[in-house]
């Protein structure tokens, strides 16, 4: 066996701790909830129940409306986090607004700063029947709404604020990845003729795959844990519009103590997950498919 | 050497991050009863298994509901009672607030660390027992105890789980509130409250604001964010139904009498005679802030706020219309878990005595159960108390103690209506539903 080949301890031991801890907190906790998902477990007796907490997913209302919410929830702020921060970034990345756009960047970073907690109160008063916002309204002469109880508002009230806290982190990476594109692509461009549009096309879009690649990767995956904003401000409603995955986690562990049952909704949040992640990796533009030499 | 060293620097870390997740051994173990024994000023954690030595001080814990400045000075009361009563025991009270208590209670019950006694929402009472018996059975332990003379045979009754007694409940009534100046502006007689469920929805009709989409003041007050069993029972009691579910815990929802409710319910947020309560950023109900001129949903233990919100001179009060009252407080139980039975016991007796309803009563503004504290309690507050003592020998609970409740209510009943409120269902089917998941879940 050369040195090359010969097995070395030193690396395994210097992973071992970080290894430990997700094994510890996240690998055991990950099995110990999938065996639960076959039991009635209720925080004082348990029971080995089969595929049966499964089977009630497939006729539970309150699930059914929880994974496509969730979906639609993921959809809406995926999409809006990721299309906003990227015409914001573009927009702060031109020559003439680069002055100012310290300022812009950190007014649009700042809510994605404040807590889930500290945001949703925020917006409970502004969404508040007689909040900010239908105060505004009234000034304009337009009808007050139930923002919160209106079973077609409620759900796009809390995407606008997923996008609202969300938007400035999607908007700073793709701005470094904007500064990141070498500028003589752009005066090469501009030499041939190409037009702003044409450049942001052919030239930025591809060149931020990575940074797309990435963005969808982590707004898919906080979009999914969705649960904060829903707690808060709606609790689910009205009438299952707002409730979520993790939400009905939380609902049937915490307040019905329906812990397998809850571990089924787990099972099935992780299983969702990692789909996507998996269809992203095998089917996402990682490296933007342009090689360009520095 | 650079090799040994840094194998060494993983090995120290490894050891300090077990070393940190281990916790403190001697700590734990005074968990479990959340009781202890403490001799002087230490407490040993191995030491609180053993039964107390004489002269030794026997540390017990109590666990309250309420967070609250009111709530605060009921566990200090109850401190300076139970151990002026009982020098040998050293009682920590503690205010636990309502949105976390379910959780704490159910987490810290099954993993052994709740307090030795504790007060417990009286609609969950069997699910935190759970079948595993959470809570001490009292039926053979209390021989000679005075209560079972004393306290009102339906307040009695009501602690029963499976036949056993398990706790005494310290109750609270939901009189009938109304806004006598509102009334006297929709023209309707301030002295005269509605005595029928029609009278209720056509008073609603005439004291109702609406503008626009949002109701500026509710003819009457209905449950919208979570309490829809409340208004609903208030309801059903009003037509005469004495209970939700039968002794063998089946829903009665489809018996006519009950539809009837429902579907005033229904209509009375259809025709906004009552708004969502989740679009006001308000805390405690329409009627205590002064935009509800009826209720039958408001604790009698909110009368000090409505005093601080309302003009009180204007406000009304009367037991709810027809014969039948809707029950509601804490049960105050003992721990099975508990290292101090017998301590536990004490302080439980003592607890659950007349002198500290009273206070509580005074404090807080539970109402006292027991016959003897009647008078005392009349004194209190003479206008107000009548009408709650009027309540007292009638009131009644939603059934039997059903281990089932609290499904019923958030997963079945309230999600349920507030299809219902926002036309998804209709009554019927709303009925229906709820029958099928309640049943389902019984079945599994």
């Amino acid at each position: 066996m050369n040195a090359n080949t010969k097995f070395r301890i030193g690396p395994y031991l210097f992973i071992l701790p970080a290894f430990l801890v997700s094994f510890i907190f996240i690998i055991i906790p990950l099995m110990i909830s999938l065996a639960y998902s076959f039991t009635d477990y209720n925080l004082s007796s348990m029971n080995f129940v089969g595929l049966s907490n499964y089977k009630k997913l497939l006729t539970d209302i309150a699930f059914r409306r929880a994974l496509a919410n969730t979906f639609k929830y993921t959809f809406w702020v995926v999409g809006l986090n990721a299309v906003l921060g990227l015409v914001v970034a573009a927009f702060l990345d031109e020559k003439w607004l680069r002055r100012g756009s310290r300022i812009f960047r950190t007014v649009i970073y700042t809510p994605y700063t404040v807590s889930i907690v500290a945001a949703s109160m925020i917006w409970l008063y502004i969404y508040d029947a007689n909040g900010l916002l239908n105060a505004l309204f009234s000034h304009v002469g337009w009808k007050p709404r139930l923002w919160l109880d209106d079973i077609n508002l409620a759900f796009p009230c809390l995407v606008a604020v997923a996008v609202w806290q969300g938007m400035g982190y999607c908007m700073i990476l793709y701005l470094s990845g904007f500064q990141s594109i070498p500028s003589y692509l752009y005066e090469a461009a501009t030499v041939d003729g190409a037009s702003k549009v044409m450049q942001f096309f052919k030239i930025s879009l591809p060149m931020l795959a990575p940074t797309t690649f990435f963005v969808l990767i982590m707004t898919i995956m906080s979009s999914f844990q969705v649960f904060g904003q829903v707690y808060i401000m709606t609790g689910g409603g009205p009438a299952y519009a707002t409730t979520t995955l993790v939400h009905q986690i939380y609902m049937n562990a915490f307040v019905g103590w329906k812990m397998g049952y809850s571990s089924a909704i787990s099972v099935v949040l992780l299983a969702a997950s990692m789909l996507i992640t998996v269809c992203l990796f095998k089917y996402g533009n990682r490296d933007g498919g342009a090689e360009v030499d520095q | 050497m650079k090799k040994f060293t840094g194998i060494l620097c993983v090995l120290t870390m490894l050891v300090s991050v077990f070393a940190g997740c281990a916790g403190d051994t001697a700590a734990d173990s005074t968990a479990g009863g959340g009781s202890e024994v403490s001799a002087g000023a230490e407490a040993v954690g191995q030491a609180a298994e053993a039964p107390a030595e004489p002269g030794e001080k026997v540390q017990l814990s109590y666990w309250w509901g309420g967070s609250n400045e009111l709530s605060e000075n009921w566990c200090k009361a109850v401190t300076e009672m139970v151990e002026e009563a009982y020098p040998n025991i050293e009682l920590e009270a503690l205010p636990i607030a309502w949105s976390e208590y379910p959780t704490k209670i159910s987490v810290s019950l099954a993993g052994g660390t709740a307090a030795d006694i504790l007060s417990i929402g009286c609609l969950m009472f069997a699910n935190f027992d759970t079948k595993d018996q959470n809570f001490l059975r009292l039926t053979d332990k209390l021989e000679g105890w005075d209560g079972w003379e004393d306290i009102y045979p339906n307040i009695l009754e009501a602690g029963y789980i499976d036949g056993e007694f398990c706790g005494v409940l310290f109750p609270e009534f939901r009189p009938f509130f109304w806004r006598k100046d509102l009334f006297e502006a929709a023209g309707l007689d301030p002295e005269a409250p509605p005595q029928t469920l029609e009278e209720l929805y056509d008073y609603a009709k005439k004291l109702s604001v609406v503008e626009g989409d949002i109701v500026k003041t509710a003819g009457f007050q209905v449950g919208t964010s979570g309490a829809c069993d409340q208004t609903l029972w208030a309801l059903m009691n009003i037509n005469g139904v004495d209970s939700i579910w039968d002794d063998d815990c089946n829903l009665r929802l489809n018996e006519p009498a009950v539809m009837e409710c429902v579907e005033l319910y229904n209509n009375i947020l259809q025709e906004q005679l009552c708004g969502f309560q989740d679009s006001f950023d308000i805390s405690g109900s329409f009627f205590m802030n002064g935009m509800a001129a009826m209720s039958l949903t408001d604790a009698c233990n909110n009368k000090i706020t409505m005093q601080q919100n309302l003009d009180w001179e204007n406000v009304g009060v009367a037991s709810p219309p027809g014969e039948l009252t809707g029950m509601y407080g804490s049960f105050i139980t003992v721990n099975k878990a508990t290292r101090h039975e017998k301590e536990a016991l004490q302080a439980w007796e003592v607890i659950v005595s007349g002198e500290s309803m009273l206070r509580n009563a005074e404090i807080i503004g539970y109402v006292p159960s027991r016959v003897s504290t009647e008078e005392a309690f009349l004194a209190q507050d003479p206008e107000f108390n009548k009408v709650l003592v009027e309540m007292l020998g009638n009131a009644r609970m939603y059934g039997k103690a059903n281990y089932d409740f609290v499904y019923l209510r958030d997963t079945c009943l309230n999600p349920t209506f507030s299809q219902m409120f926002y036309q998804q269902l209709t009554p019927q089917q709303t009925v229906d539903q709820i029958i099928s998941m309640y049943d389902g879940e019984r079945a599994q």
